[in-house]
């Protein structure tokens, strides 16, 4: 398997991921490198071309965890369970402002920014994302549910006002 | 937005992580969800309406645009890495890379051999194999250049860079991007505003660094920076550069493990402004 190949075939999605996850092109580029240098050095774990997208995943959510350890935790404001925000109408993609979306995503802890970002951009299911991060599957379901309800509330309610928002005294 | 009321947090997340088609209904909280949407039908279809939302915020979420030149600027850090971490064992590759050949007699007729007799056989080969490793380790020394050979080699290169016959690599502003920390910059070179790096192979058959110093009418300088193993190099550059045929003045020393090399075009007033030497013995 060659690096290279690698490289040329996963460095977008893998800055798309990392962009989402960071939130600054500059920091998402910084994690992008971070990923294929860790990819060149264990290359020989690789086993499958198939599954080298997931392994690049695996590696960069790793490495945005390891990173961000150090730095204090963004407190997003009333992460309640919402159906509210569920639009009457399905929007089109081309009505959701990009800067709105990550502005959305940046509110978010990093935990539930992970979980929502392995739940859109890798289709991955509760299931999978409590295997990957090694949570329980009710701590997965609570984080998912929340930051959805964050996410669609900044994007498609812009009072913000929750009608049936109730916050839950034990978000995990 | 005037959405079914749902009292349960169970159900509300539930519906939130379920996914169409997935095998999710084993799990407790799904078949709740399950038995809930089938007996509501806003409920089912507010679920519907999510499915669809989700559908079109993850391929938004997969929307966001890419850097230009992002796949170039990855290449080149991994080649950076990968010249890194060459560079300390490359003294020690030849002698690890040396074939031993070990004289085996095959038998024409198989025939028994008591276990024994294959052990002490063993042993035996096994004992030859290491001490031809160990001759190998303790009497192989990798080829050594003396200061003419690094300066010739060096002057050549140079030459097959300024003809185009040796391919050169992308070069990065020194003061924007760090060269690959095993081939730094000599503290006995000025360094020049505008100085850049790039990648090197083949000098002095190893690989390494070169350093281009801007002038007028281009690159004046090239400081050459590689690890090999060298006879007879002073420790900083000559106050008096060697001339070559080319209009080339050239200097080569060591210091902490690293073979330098200057070579100037033009004049060797430009060498000396180039030099840093203690006591101020060029000016």
């Amino acid at each position: 398997m060659d690096i290279d190949q690698l490289v040329a075939e996963h460095y977008q999605p893998v800055y798309r991921y990392a962009y989402r996850l960071t939130g600054s092109s500059a920091d998402a580029e910084d994690l992008t490198q971070q990923v294929f240098l860790v990819g060149q050095q264990k290359l020989g774990q690789l086993r499958k071309m198939e599954s080298a997208r997931g392994w690049l995943f695996t590696i960069l959510r790793n490495s945005f965890l390891k990173g961000r350890k150090r730095r204090q935790p963004v407190l997003a404001e009333g992460l309640g369970l919402s159906i509210d925000t569920i639009p009457a109408q399905v929007p089109r993609e081309v009505d959701i402002d990009n800067e709105r979306l990550q502005a959305a995503l940046d509110q978010l802890p990093d935990n539930f920014r992970l979980v929502l970002v392995m739940f859109y951009f890798e289709d991955a299911s509760y299931r999978e994302i409590a295997e990957a991060l090694d949570l329980p599957i009710g701590t997965v379901m609570s984080r998912l549910a929340r930051a959805k309800g964050h996410l669609r509330a900044k994007l498609f309610r812009p009072d913000h006002a929750g009608a049936q928002a109730r916050h839950a005294d034990s978000t995990p | 937005m005037d959405n079914p009321p749902i009292r349960d947090e169970r159900i509300l997340e539930a519906l939130e992580a379920r996914r169409s088609g997935s095998d999710d209904v084993a799990d407790p909280q799904m078949a709740q969800l399950e038995a809930a949407l089938a007996a509501d039908p806003a409920l089912a279809d507010l679920y519907e309406r999510l499915q669809a939302t989700d559908a079109v915020l993850a391929a938004k979420f997969r929307d966001a645009p890419v850097p230009e030149g992002l796949a170039g600027r990855i290449g080149e850090r991994l080649a950076a890495d990968r010249l890194q971490r060459a560079a300390p064992v490359a003294k020690e590759e030849p002698a690890r890379a040396m074939p031993v050949e070990i004289p085996v007699e095959m038998p024409v007729q198989p025939r028994r051999i008591s276990r024994r007799r294959l052990a002490i056989g063993g042993g035996a080969l096994t004992a030859a194999a290491l001490l031809a490793v160990a001759s190998i380790s303790i009497f192989y020394t990798p080829p050594s250049y003396d200061a003419a050979t690094v300066r010739e080699d060096a002057v050549k290169f140079f030459n097959a860079e300024l003809s185009g016959t040796q391919p050169r690599a992308e070069a990065f502003l020194l003061a924007a991007k760090s060269p690959p920390s095993g081939y730094l910059f000599s503290s006995s070179v000025v360094r020049v505003r505008g100085t850049r790096w790039r990648e090197i192979r083949g000098l002095l058959d190893t690989d390494g660094v070169a350093y281009d110093v801007p002038g007028p009418g281009g690159v004046c300088a090239t400081l050459y920076v590689v690890r090999c193993k060298t006879a007879g190099l002073p420790n900083l550059p000559s106050s008096r550069p060697e001339s070559t045929t080319g209009g080339c003045f050239t200097s080569a020393w060591q210091s902490d493990g690293l073979v330098y090399v200057l070579v100037v075009r033009g004049s060797p007033q430009i060498y000396r402004q180039l030099v840093r030497l203690p006591n101020n013995v060029l000016t």
